[in-house]
């Protein structure tokens, strides 16, 4: 069980490109829950709070990256 | 639980300061505020080891090869320490009996992950840092700001 345990963090886990964009919502996740529970004074409201603040990063960054795209594409042609 | 809250301010603060920094959240806990430092206790750990996982132990903490990066996992402490006597135990290089070289995809995702745990435990040091500050507050509430307010002759910050 120990070595199963261990084998889970000195084996890298192979990520794809799509998987590679999907880890930026648990990191997304983790920096609103601290952010938000650091700032808030009642905590009842946390896991609103940090979902919102979780969607407006992941958005905002899609948002820049799409906008990029678009303009490397009609730049480039 | 507030064992910090009855010691001195000069000894309470950076004793604080330090243990949040070798177990982030701790300081929040033992100055009695113990929801907040189990969320964040959970959430940065959680945040750390799944880089760990992601990356691989030997790839994510590695001061050789990832310098400004462990720089950011160094604020992590006890995490960070763990991690890199974990990798060095199993030795670095290709020649290792138990090394796997993670695809640099996985190696980038485990070394972001394991910086941005460090660098929001400094988040969580300065805030343990201005609460433990704070005045100590009698035994029940959680918001010290509240129970600085409700304490007679003391005026609200």
């Amino acid at each position: 069980m120990t070595t199963l345990l261990a084998a889970l963090f000195t084996t890298p886990i192979t990520l794809s490109g799509p998987q590679h964009a999907i880890m930026l919502a648990p990191l997304c996740l983790a920096v609103s829950v601290v952010y938000k529970a650091v700032s808030a004074k009642n905590l009842r409201r946390l896991p609103l709070d940090a979902a919102v603040l979780c969607a407006t990063i992941i958005g905002g960054m899609y948002a820049v990256g799409i906008g990029l795209w678009a303009l490397y594409r009609i730049s480039v042609g | 639980m507030a064992i910090l809250s009855s010691l001195p301010p000069v000894i309470r603060v950076p004793l604080a300061g330090i243990v949040t920094w070798l177990a982030p959240g701790l300081g929040h806990i033992l100055i009695g505020d113990r929801v907040r430092g189990l969320i964040l206790m959970i959430t940065i750990t959680l945040t750390f080891w799944t880089g760990v996982a992601v990356g691989g132990v030997c790839d994510t903490v590695d001061p050789a090869n990832q310098k400004i990066a462990f720089m950011g996992q160094s604020c992590a402490g006890g995490h960070m320490i763990i991690a890199w006597a974990w990798g060095a135990s199993l030795g670095r290089g290709v020649d290792a009996p138990h090394y796997t070289r993670a695809h640099w995809l996985s190696a980038e995702t485990g070394v972001v992950y394991a910086g941005i745990a460090g660098l929001l435990n400094i988040l969580v040091i300065l805030d343990v840092l201005a609460r433990a500050d704070a005045e100590p507050a009698p035994q029940g509430g959680r918001d010290s700001k509240k129970r600085t307010a409700a304490q007679p002759g003391v005026p609200p910050s």
